[in-house]
């Protein structure tokens, strides 16, 4: 990419592609937060459900932290962009992410039923250390991917292709 | 996208108004200059409010500024 290339693009990112992009990068540290720390506990610690829910509480707050963080920020760098309500053209981009996020947290929870399900069951053989709680945390984890696949989704189809289709 | 039969002359309308800015247009329009540039190369249609508001900064029917084929 030429200096002039990379300066046009730079001139054509738009503000609510800024706010995704950031919000994206916040919901992709929220995951790494989140899976870091439950990959790192000792199969003990995975099999207390305080350890658990203090994680998800903890994951919580990350995500509230990370969103006022990110809106400071934005405030700083916009002029009064961030308060303007989205064009017609943004809300059809806001759908198309909003839809693939759906598809994204449907299979992560029927996922997590199935898992559940055949857990109770008995149905999948025992393979030496399983995952507690393994459905609650393909639940959250499908929820935190869900949000990333609609920001990414949004920012691919703002850019890359017509709004139709 | 070469799917969308509506073509427009929304550019060649800006250059023989004083050189308007896409920013400018978006403004007057109330939409974002992203959406202005989508809509200038075809790939996004607006909605004829929208299509109606162009028109009427340029001060043009709608069959002048969009058109179908």
């Amino acid at each position: 990419m030429t200096k002039n290339e990379l300066r046009d693009f730079l001139n054509s990112i738009s503000f609510r592609e800024l706010t995704l992009t950031v919000d994206l990068v916040a919901t992709l540290g929220i995951l790494y937060f989140y899976l870091t720390r439950l990959i790192a506990a000792t199969p003990e610690m995975q099999a207390d459900a305080s350890f658990v829910s203090s994680l998800l509480l903890k994951a919580i707050v990350f995500s509230i932290v990370v969103a006022i963080a990110s809106r400071i920020l934005l405030q700083v760098v916009s002029d009064g962009e961030l308060e303007q309500p989205l064009d017609e053209r943004e809300k059809l981009i806001d759908l198309f992410g909003n839809k693939h996020a759906l598809w994204v947290l449907q299979a992560g929870v029927c996922i997590a039923i199935f898992q559940y399900t055949a857990e109770a069951q008995n149905w999948l053989p025992a393979k030496g250390h399983q995952l507690p709680f393994l459905a609650l945390h393909i639940m959250v984890v499908s929820f935190i991917v869900s949000e990333a696949v609609n920001y990414i989704m949004q920012l691919v189809k703002g850019r890359m292709s017509a709004v139709y289709g | 996208m070469a799917d969308l039969q509506i073509t427009n002359q929304i550019k060649m309308l800006r250059f023989m108004n004083g050189e308007m800015t896409q920013k400018e247009l978006a403004e007057r329009v109330g939409v974002t200059r992203q959406t202005i540039m989508a809509i200038e190369v075809a790939k996004y249609s607006p909605s004829l409010e929208v299509a109606f508001k162009i028109a009427a900064v340029f001060n043009l029917p709608l069959e002048s500024v969009f058109q179908y084929q």
